[in-house]
């Protein structure tokens, strides 16, 4: 009875032993999973958040379009314009920055197309398709446009520039025709407006 | 005793394990899940804020409305165009901030020259920095002087030079708010006549008796006259449609005209009838023993003033052509200023004996008597077209059009507007037409009495009232140095206004105006004050066009309308 008691109670401290130690590995490895789920969760949700939020409080306005006269020549109809510029006033929550600045024709073909990745001259659009394409400055990738009006933000010009040196109606802009100005903040807000060149 | 032992030891080895467990599920809830849900619940706490201010700022920007008021005036340092003032009422549902000021042509064209932008935002180009916050003005209407702000953009070195390139072209000055609206008005303003009066032309009386009643001891039936029934012995051309008592065999037709003053027959004159005097004619044919009686029974209709029984009982005067009677009676009445397009009734009677019939109550009643709106309506809207207001001149002369302060030593100075009838008639305006000015909710404050046309520009000799004929208390005479607005002309008017210490227009001239219109004007010519409200005051202005002269009693036409900001800048 005495070697019976002994044996089984050094097989009762082992097992438990064994139970605990089991019991504390598989915790922490629930633990660390867990933290992990949760974790990466956090990451992604965060981002949707931030990226929500950042849309939320991105606002900015198209104050004017322009044709400068400077940059047209000819007479009705065939008065063409190689410069276009558009002023934005951020009246959003943050600090922002332009993703693209996109023309489209009536027809709706894409005439420019600026973004905040390419180099200058950026190639895409019609306008921009031959010679050495086109340049809007400042550059979308390094203009900011400032917030806050009680401290006085001001509107901020782009002048879009293409380079054509012989204008036509299918690489410049023309006098009279209607266009389309898409511009694309970077946390998605898009602002459009519509217009007729003059110049 | 050792059956239960085991047990225990079991359980409590068991419990030790389930201790640590419960540990572990803790230390993940704590740890994991509850910075999660934490997390969580901060993230959406954040989304739904900025959710909200995105919402109240799009709510803030459509409730944002801003009136504006723009003009220029000429600068004392610098007298050439260039200088705009700007005036800003917050009209929306909040406050606004003013963040930028631009101005571009009609094609769109920024043509406003700052600093490296032509958003303007500060000095030099502006006299006020921005942002600028504009409290909210619009749930009182008595509030709205106080928040206007009167802002001038000063002429910078560069600042306004387009002006000298576009003073004769459209313009548009825009203002940008922080919310991100832009409030746009058009320089010069385009004016929009808010009233038109419509001119009490020709007032025409062709009233002959269409009705009649009769006694029972009368038989009347209608009798249609011709021409050959007589008015004040003259063809009836105009009292063609009379008609008469026939009574019994021994007809006495009565007929009755009426005419406006003493013309016969013919329609009244243009103007208005105050004071004026309606003449009634009863004709009678044969058979006539007692004259008949005429008497006004009932003034009817419209707002037209007549005191009753203002005809005589008994004929003014009579006149016998062969067997015809002519009864004149001579009705004066006054029909008061504010009359026009009203109208009169007149109900009368004759009384006589035919053979054995008596007549005692032969009544009619007359056709309605129009009081204007006949002739020369002017039903289109008038326009002051560029309401470059300036003064000019010191004393009696419409010198270099450099504006001056107004000194002890003026008689007067002098403003211009264009106008344009763009009305269906002709207008004539006299000498004695006058602007008034007012400021926004309140009274009409000053008047600008009209002067003499006889100068397009430049130099000149201001001939002021005294220089013209026809002056105002003369009932007779015909108005002098009067112009005429013909459709769709832009026309100059220059108006004179006295100045407070001087007796200025009325000096010497022999018309008092407070005599004639009331008021201390006479003495004063005009406010208390300088002629026009300081500058940026939102300003009413209301041309008193006089149609045709007759003393007191010349009708007034009145255009009016709201010129935003209107004032004078005096530096």
């Amino acid at each position: 009875m005495a070697h019976l008691k002994r044996r089984h109670a050094v097989s009762e401290l082992v097992g438990t032993l064994l139970m605990i130690s089991i019991t504390l590995v598989a915790g922490a490895a629930v633990i660390g999973w867990v933290n992990g789920q949760a974790g990466s969760s956090e990451q992604a949700y965060g981002a949707n958040v931030a990226a929500n939020v950042n849309y939320l409080r991105e606002h900015f306005v198209i104050v004017n379009v322009q044709f400068p006269s400077g940059a047209c020549s000819g007479t009705s109809p065939t008065r063409y314009c190689t410069q276009m510029q558009i002023t934005l006033y951020n009246n959003g929550a943050l600090v922002d920055s332009l993703s693209s600045v996109t023309v489209a024709d009536s027809q709706g073909t894409l005439d420019v197309n600026l973004t905040r990745s390419a180099s200058s001259p950026h190639p895409p659009g019609a306008f921009c398709a031959t010679g050495p394409g086109c340049t809007i400055t400042p550059l979308l990738k390094t203009a900011t446009m400032t917030t806050g009006a009680t401290t006085g933000n001001s509107p901020l010009t782009f002048t879009v520039n293409l380079a054509s040196s012989t204008c036509s109606a299918s690489v410049c802009f023309s006098t009279g025709s209607f266009y389309t100005v898409q511009v694309l903040g970077i946390y998605g807000y898009l602002a459009q407006v519509q217009l007729t060149a003059s110049g | 005793m050792n059956v239960g032992n085991p047990t225990r030891r079991h359980r409590r080895r068991r419990g030790l394990a389930g201790i640590i467990a419960s540990l572990i599920i803790f230390g993940i809830l704590f740890t994991a899940f509850f910075s999660f849900f934490y997390f969580q619940s901060s993230s959406n706490l954040t989304l739904a804020k900025a959710n909200a201010s995105a919402i109240l700022a799009q709510q803030r920007g459509s409730h944002e409305n801003l009136e504006l008021g723009v003009f220029n005036v000429t600068n004392a340092a610098s007298p050439t165009y260039g200088d705009i003032w700007l005036n800003i009422t917050n009209v929306g549902g909040g406050p606004s901030t003013i963040v930028a000021v631009s101005v571009t042509s009609a094609q769109g064209q920024l043509i406003s020259q700052g600093s490296g932008s032509a958003y303007l935002v500060g000095t030099p180009y502006l006299n006020f920095s921005l942002p600028l916050a504009v409290p909210v003005g619009v749930s009182t209407t008595g509030m709205k002087d106080d928040i206007a702000i009167s802002s001038g953009i000063n002429q910078g070195p560069k600042a306004f030079d387009y002006l000298d390139n576009y003073r004769h072209q459209t313009v548009y000055v825009n203002v940008l708010t922080a919310a991100g609206n832009e409030f746009s008005i058009q320089f010069p303003h385009p004016l929009t006549t808010t009233t038109t009066t419509s001119l009490p032309g020709g007032s025409t009386v062709t009233t002959s008796w269409s009705t009649s009643s009769s006694s029972t001891s009368l038989t009347i039936s209608s009798v249609t006259t011709s021409t050959s029934v007589g008015c004040n012995g003259q063809t009836a051309t105009t009292c063609n449609t009379a008609s008469g008592f026939l009574v019994g065999t021994n007809s006495l037709v009565v007929q009755m005209c009426a005419w406006y003053s003493g013309t016969s027959c013919q329609s009244a004159p243009t103007g208005n009838f105050e004071g004026g005097a309606v003449t009634l004619g009863v004709t009678v044919t044969a058979g006539l023993a007692v004259t008949p009686s005429l008497m006004i029974m009932n003034i009817s209709t419209g707002t037209v003033t007549v005191p009753t029984g203002s005809c005589p009982s008994s004929p003014t005067s009579t006149t016998t052509t062969g067997s015809s009677y002519t009864y004149l009676f001579r009705c004066s009445f006054d029909v008061k200023q504010g009359d026009i397009g009203g109208t009169l009734t007149f109900i009368g009677y004759a009384v006589g004996t035919v053979g054995s019939v008596q007549i005692t109550s032969a009544e009619s009643t007359s056709n309605t008597i129009s009081v204007g709106n006949l002739a020369t309506e002017l039903t289109g809207p008038l326009s002051l077209d560029y309401t470059s207001f300036r003064f000019y001149s010191t004393t009696n002369q419409i010198g270099n059009p450099t504006p001056v302060i107004p000194a002890s030593s003026n008689k007067f100075v002098a403003f211009s507007a264009t106008v344009t009838n763009t009305g269906n008639a002709t207008i004539t305006v006299y000498q004695y037409s006058y602007l008034q000015f007012a400021r926004v909710a309140q009274e009409m404050d000053f008047y600008i009495i009209g002067a003499a046309p006889t100068y397009s520009s430049g130099t000149g000799t201001f001939t002021g009232f005294s220089a013209c004929s026809g002056l105002p208390t003369s009932t007779t005479t015909t108005a002098g140095c009067g112009i005429t607005l013909s459709i769709g002309v832009p026309t100059t008017l220059y108006f004179a206004a006295c100045l407070p210490t001087n007796a200025g227009l009325s000096s010497g001239s022999g018309w008092l105006w407070g005599n004639n219109y009331g008021g201390n004007q006479n003495t004063s010519c005009g406010n208390f004050q300088y002629p026009v409200g300081s500058e940026g005051v939102n300003g009413l202005i209301v041309i008193n066009f006089a149609e045709q002269l007759g003393g007191p009693n010349h009708p007034w036409v009145s255009f009016s309308q709201t010129l935003p900001g209107f004032g004078i800048y005096f530096s």
